[in-house]
């Protein structure tokens, strides 16, 4: 049933959609390894909710990484989807570094990190299935 | 993220409001972060859909090359 959906969806698509889709860019390791390393961050960084000083460094962390993956994937041709996931995600770590100029609950630290962590499983797994 | 998944989070961040585990500015800064995850989440649709039509174009070329 899903390979006659896409198939119907490739008859009616115009050919500029056809274009981009076959032109799209390949799967990039080191793409893949940059995304992988902000969920890990987050993930891991949920064990240290209870230290304010800890969670702040880690916040850092997230900071250079979600910029490193933005800058990464911004002049790579044809792919304007994982540069604007990419661009989502550093306004995701930035609400986050916002909330530690006070002293914010536990619940909140736990949350956004769990927020982090999601979204970048989400892209990790589309970058995942691009086209080798 | 489908809408009973995002429910699920509202609901679990506006309890945690109502019972006084988060502040009101922490509580809106988790709703914004729905709100960008949403994006995300369809902005990772597209891209799925890109890649699924990119996997039929080659495996039509393929079985045209294999018919010719």
């Amino acid at each position: 049933m899903k390979k006659l959906i896409i198939v119907v969806a490739v008859l009616m698509l115009n050919g500029c959609a056809l274009i981009d889709s076959y032109f799209m860019a390949g799967y990039d390791n080191q793409e893949y390894v940059l995304i992988n390393k902000i969920r890990t961050k987050a993930q891991l960084s949920q064990r240290e909710c209870f230290d304010r000083e800890k969670t702040i460094n880690n916040i850092f962390t997230l900071i250079d990484l979600t910029a490193e993956f933005k800058n990464f994937t911004q002049h790579i041709p044809r792919n304007p989807e994982a540069y604007k996931m990419a661009t989502q995600m550093t306004e995701l770590v930035d609400q986050s570094a916002r909330a530690y100029n006070g002293s914010p609950s536990q619940f909140f630290c736990k949350a956004k990190l769990q927020q982090i962590e999601r979204n970048a499983e989400t892209i990790q797994t589309v970058l995942g299935s691009k086209p080798r | 993220m489908n809408s009973s998944q995002l429910a699920a989070y509202f609901n679990e961040y506006t309890q945690a409001y109502e019972s006084g585990q988060c502040t009101k500015e922490e509580y809106i800064n988790l709703l914004q972060g729905l709100d960008v995850e949403q994006t995300i989440a369809s902005t990772a649709e597209e891209l799925q859909f890109k890649e699924q039509l990119n996997v039929a174009i080659n495996a039509a070329i393929s079985i045209a090359s294999a018919v010719a």
